[in-house]
């Protein structure tokens, strides 16, 4: 039997079951599709068949894996001429720090993250100061910059008592011991919460980060961690920190994003609580989606009592919203 | 394009290689989807991964802001992939199962594993996606599988739009007619 649709009808039906056609192709090809049962069936046999192909979408990226490459992407660029880079001294950090505090332009968010940026590039990348702890012939931004920390056991011995032992298993065995805020167990600390593929390492260098000196830097560590770990527990562990510093534009932003994006309830329930302590009519296009779309009551309830707080002259609910 | 993306692009482009190591920690887990989707290999797509990501850093500084950053990531990608493919091909033409490295599609969830009839159809899906002209195939994984809007497709690829809606029609229509049996099985 001769096939009974064209080569554009064909072509419309699968861009039809594709999604693409614009509004009047659409009405123009749902109207062929009521009377034309040739077509209806073949848009049938093409939907079957992208059903077919549906496992196909179901990749997962191991992040351990990924973190390997990322790696190895770093050790090869290294290898790379230096040429450009731009931190090169002390006067060039505080530039850099500076210009991505105080360029206007950019949105405040942008500003918290790349602050937190500016500070790890800082960290990890500027050469070596003189270090108080114990970890002879280790430099540690070597370790860091080399990538085998991913790869590597670590053990963090955190009994509160001085000092801590860090100790971790290369292809040598490297030992750090040291105060807690010498500068060199501080970094590992923080890299460690922020890229240790072990959540029970990162869990740990969390509970290190909360005897340290609470200045900015561990602040945003914190900060960096609370957005950015796929572990909720250690989501929530560095927001409960958070809870003792000063809230302030960086703390915000992050709080309204973790509000606003965090899958996790009690994370939100602590981002809620931060703002809280500083409300700002600037939080109140936030305050009023949370009230609209927050599925956690004790979150809404506070964005509510956020919004009375800032006289909040407009209606903040929508019909049919919470009790 | 956000903003982070933006200030991380000019600050690369300034010469901070950590700026472009942290964009490589935000786009990455979407290059290196597309290319397992693309390369059907691990190992061929940690080689493309690491492709892309160099070349990135080395043509950073062309980067323009006219698209969206992963947009043009992933126009590298498609490129070197492809590139990739044909050097492969050339090696051996050998059946591309027998390529060392892990079939990215045995990370689909066990349940399918077991179950013999499911892994026959993905095996016959995965052999017909695989005999599809190499630009049909690319077309159709950056519409169907990556859920991509028809204008970043042309613009991933070069092509007009009216190319990729006709490629995509093709791709699907050698699909449904070299899955038919599938269909009613």
């Amino acid at each position: 039997m001769p096939d009974p649709l064209t080569e554009i009808q064909k072509e419309q039906a699968t861009l039809y079951v594709l999604g693409v056609l614009d509004f009047n192709e659409l009405r123009n090809f749902k109207a062929e599709l009521k009377s034309n049962s040739s077509l209806g069936k073949y848009v049938e046999e093409l939907q079957q068949t992208l059903e077919l192909t549906e496992p196909l979408k179901d990749i997962s990226v191991d992040a351990t894996w990924l973190q390997g490459q990322r790696n190895l992407l770093r050790v090869t660029i290294a290898k790379l001429s230096p040429g450009t880079d731009l931190i090169r001294s002390a006067g060039d950090r505080l530039r850099l720090i500076f210009d991505t505090l105080f360029i206007p332009q950019k949105s405040s968010l942008a500003i918290a993250t790349y602050a937190l940026l500016a500070f790890l590039a800082g960290r990890f990348l500027i050469p070596n100061p003189t270090t108080s702890s114990d970890s002879k012939g280790v430099d540690v931004r070597e370790l860091i910059q080399s990538g085998l920390l991913s790869q590597a056991d670590i053990q963090l011995d955190a009994n509160r008592q001085h000092p801590i032992h860090v100790a971790v298993d290369t292809r040598q065995k490297v030992e750090l011991s040291g105060d807690v805020n010498d500068e060199q167990i501080r970094e590992l600390i923080s890299y460690l919460l922020l890229n240790d593929k072990n959540p029970g390492n990162r869990m740990k260098a969390a509970d290190l980060v909360e005897e340290m000196n609470p200045d900015q830097e561990v602040k945003m560590v914190l900060v960096s961690s609370a957005l950015s770990d796929p572990n909720p527990g250690i989501r929530l562990r560095s927001m409960r920190l958070l809870q003792s510093y000063s809230v302030d534009p960086l703390l915000i932003n992050a709080c309204q994003k973790i509000l606003m994006e965090d899958t996790n309830e009690a994370v939100r329930m602590e981002a809620i609580s931060i703002l809280a302590k500083k409300p700002s009519r600037k939080l109140l296009p936030i305050l009023r989606l949370v009230t609209a779309t927050e599925s956690n009551s004790f979150i809404r309830n506070q964005a509510r009592e956020l919004l009375f707080k800032l006289n909040d002259s407009m209606n903040p609910l929508p019909v049919g919203d919470i009790q | 394009m956000d903003e982070l993306t933006k200030q991380l692009i000019l600050d690369t482009q300034q010469g901070n290689r950590e700026a472009f190591h942290q964009l490589v920690a935000l786009h990455d887990e979407r290059i290196m989807t597309l290319a397992l989707q693309l390369t059907r290999n691990t190992q061929d797509a940690e080689d493309v991964y690491q492709d892309v990501f160099l070349k990135a850093f080395r043509k950073i500084h062309q980067f323009r802001f006219e698209s969206e950053f992963y947009t043009w990531l992933y126009r590298i990608t498609v490129n070197t992939a492809f590139n990739h493919s044909r050097k492969q091909s050339k090696m051996h033409i050998a059946d591309p199962k027998a390529e060392d490295g892990l079939d990215p599609l045995a990370l689909v969830p066990s349940h399918e594993q077991t179950d013999t009839d499911s892994q026959d159809i993905m095996d016959q899906v995965k052999q017909a996606l695989q005999e599809l002209p190499k630009q049909q195939q690319i077309v159709f994984i950056l519409k169907h599988i990556q859920n991509q809007k028809i204008k970043d497709i042309a613009l991933i690829m070069g092509l007009s739009d009216g190319t990729v809606k006709k490629y995509l029609f093709r791709a699907i229509e050698k699909l449904r007619v070299q899955l038919k049996e599938l269909r009613y099985a």
